[in-house]
């Protein structure tokens, strides 16, 4: 009878053990592999620092659940899907979920794990830190353009409700459902005059001549200019004054009085500026690369 | 009976006499012969040691030819249509009708239209033939009458003045207000403000050819009259002194303001008390033009002594209309440069 009890038990733990996600192959990092820090990036004492303690994944996946959040099913639909959309826009997508973070803040985490992986320049990375509760959306190269701040804002809004339900399959499918609708629509008006000027992702944007502004400006300058131009023609005037017949050199200026009467004060509060809107802010990771990206608590 | 009506003629050859600003005397037009004033006021005395003029009020002769000439009842001398001889009305330049003093004419007939002519250059919306000496309508030297007044202005105001000063904390912006009443007073001199004694000639006109040289006022004489035409005055010295106190009055009341030291004032009172009054009736010298444009009458005038010729000129619409597109095209396309080149912008 135990016998069998224990049999019967193992064979539950042992199923339910493949019920979740197969174990993520992670590869060492070596001075031979350069610390697998791609070649675009310098090999200094910083670079190696921070790969050293991110994990060197095969890049060729797209998913990677070390918190194991998502079950078997859910971890192969998430993949298929991801796989589905990096291949059609050749971009990186990952999505990487973790029991909690190290010494580093989100956004440090987010950025090394895209920078110190083969992924492709151009990329979003999704970041779930279980313990801490934070989300983190990284981009990278022309990422950067594609999603800007009000984009990466509004898709943690959109996805922080699910997370919080502990709903962490919806939530990331929501999230690559919305990566997939912002590459269909490509970049917005702000970010459309933007392009990446190294192969660090640094981008500069040309803003756009404000002829809108301009023309009413300068046909309101030119009105007045003519207006001027034409007040000499009409010159018959009656005088109001009479400065040409004053004897100034015998005028007299008698006593003069000031005299206080009553006093009050008023006050307005200063705003403070809140910065926000779209656009994009971009800030540089360990590596050097520039990164754009927000997030959140949930 | 009718009066008559006295014209300068010329002592040698009795052909008429007429007074020219070029020469500042009097030239005969037949005999050439040249004369001042001195020389006429002689041969006048020996006349009036002979002649006596009866007056009347009813109609004129002109004493050259006879003829019964229609003047304006204020009209003190005019051309008779009949011989174009100039007639002078004697007895509206009597006693208190006389004026104190007269300011010959400077500028000829000649100076006054080449003055108009000239108007048009350097401005580009005047329509090209207006200032063709062919639309003057009509052109005449005319002595206005004007009343020169002097005074001594002796002026108050009070009222309240603002100080205001601001100042920032972290977290507010404040304003402190200020109230002050203040009180200025002074006494302030004018000489010879001229009014125009006349309803028959707009003010305004008048006023845009100030100023004249009151130092070339001559005592008044008949004989400066002759070629020119001459007007009494309609309105008397106290029907039009306040028109020059209230001139007075702004320019005393733009000084006082200029001893105030608040941001912002308002006068809630003021006394303006004109002392020492005098007004002196004088004959000014200005030249009217009519100019007749498009079915339309323009009036202008020319300062008899200085020159300085006035008129509202009219503007050629489409000139203008041009002028403003062609200027809003050019500064956009400017400010575009400029943001395109120097700030790097993209269309």
């Amino acid at each position: 009878m135990k016998k069998i009890g224990i049999f019967l038990i193992t064979i539950l733990l042992v199923l339910t053990e493949s019920v979740h996600a197969s174990e993520i192959v992670t590869f060492e990092r070596t001075s031979e592999n350069r610390y697998g820090i791609p070649e675009r990036f310098n090999l200094g004492d910083k670079q190696i620092e921070h790969a050293m303690i991110t994990p060197y994944v095969d890049s060729s996946k797209k998913v990677y659940d070390f918190a194991e959040l998502f079950q078997e099913e859910e971890n192969i639909k998430l993949e298929e899907y991801a796989q589905k959309i990096s291949k059609q826009e050749n971009y990186g997508i990952v999505i990487v979920t973790i029991p909690d973070l190290d010494s580093r803040t989100p956004r440090e985490y987010a950025d090394d794990f895209y920078d110190y992986n083969d992924f492709s320049k151009d990329g979003i990375l999704l970041l779930i830190s279980l313990g801490s509760r934070d989300v983190y959306i990284s981009t990278s190269g022309y990422g950067q353009i594609l999603f800007d701040n009000s984009r990466v804002d509004s898709m943690i809004e959109e996805i922080t409700p699910d997370l919080s339900n502990q709903d962490y399959y919806d939530a990331v499918h929501l999230f690559l459902r919305e990566t997939e609708n912002y590459f269909d629509r490509g970049p917005s008006k702000s970010m459309s005059r933007c392009e990446i000027i190294n192969s660090y992702g640094d981008y500069t944007c040309k803003k756009k001549v404000p002829v809108f502004w301009i023309i009413p400006i300068s046909t309101l300058i030119s009105l007045l200019v003519t207006w001027l131009c034409t007040k000499k023609y009409k010159k018959i005037m009656l005088a109001d004054d009479a400065d040409t017949y004053l004897m100034k050199e015998e005028l007299e200026l008698g006593k003069k009085v000031d005299t206080f009467l009553h006093t009050s004060t008023a006050r307005i509060r200063i705003s403070s500026n809140s910065s926000s809107g779209g656009g994009g802010s971009s800030h540089h990771g360990s590596s050097g690369a520039s990164h754009g990206g927000g997030g959140g608590k949930f | 009976m009718p009066s008559n009506v006295t014209d300068q003629k010329c002592p040698s050859c009795r052909a008429p006499l007429r007074y020219s600003p070029k020469t500042k005397g009097w030239d005969c037009e037949y005999c050439k012969t040249h004369f001042t004033l001195q020389d006429l006021k002689k041969v006048r005395t020996e006349k009036e040691k002979k002649q006596k003029h009866p007056f009347s009020s009813a109609g004129y002769t002109c004493k050259n030819c006879g003829a019964n000439i229609l003047v304006s009842e204020h009209t003190t001398a005019t051309t008779c249509v009949y011989c174009r001889s100039t007639a002078l009305i004697d007895e509206r330049l009597e006693n208190e009708l006389t004026p104190n003093s007269i300011l010959p004419f400077k500028k000829t007939k000649e100076e006054a239209i080449e003055a108009f002519k000239k108007m048009g250059i350097r401005k580009w919306f005047v329509p090209k033939e207006f200032t063709s000496s062919k639309n003057i309508q009509e052109i005449q030297g005319i002595y206005i009458p004007f009343w020169l007044f002097d005074f001594c202005l002796e002026a108050t105001i009070a009222g309240k003045g603002i100080r205001l000063s601001t100042w920032i904390t972290s977290d507010y912006q404040y304003t402190k207000r200020d109230t002050y009443h203040f009180e200025r007073e002074g006494k302030f001199p004018f000489y010879d403000i001229p009014v125009d004694g006349s309803k028959h000639f707009d003010d305004a006109l008048m006023n845009s050819i100030e100023p004249f040289d009151y130092k070339e006022l001559v005592s008044f004489d008949g004989a400066y009259l002759s070629g020119f035409l001459a007007e009494k005055y309609d309105q008397t010295k106290e029907e039009v002194q306040s028109v020059a106190v209230d001139r007075a009055a702004t320019t005393v009341i733009e000084r006082l303001e200029r001893g105030l030291t608040y941001n912002s004032h308002t006068i809630e009172t003021k006394t303006m008390n004109p002392t020492n009054l005098d007004g002196e009736y004088v004959l000014l010298p200005v030249w009217l033009l009519n100019i007749k444009y498009k079915d339309q009458i323009y009036p202008f005038a020319m300062n008899g002594q200085t020159g300085k010729m006035i008129g509202d000129i009219p503007v050629q619409k489409s000139k203008v209309i041009l002028f403003f597109i062609l200027l809003s095209l050019v500064l956009s396309l400017l400010i575009i440069l400029v943001f395109v080149g120097i700030g790097g912008y993209v269309l």
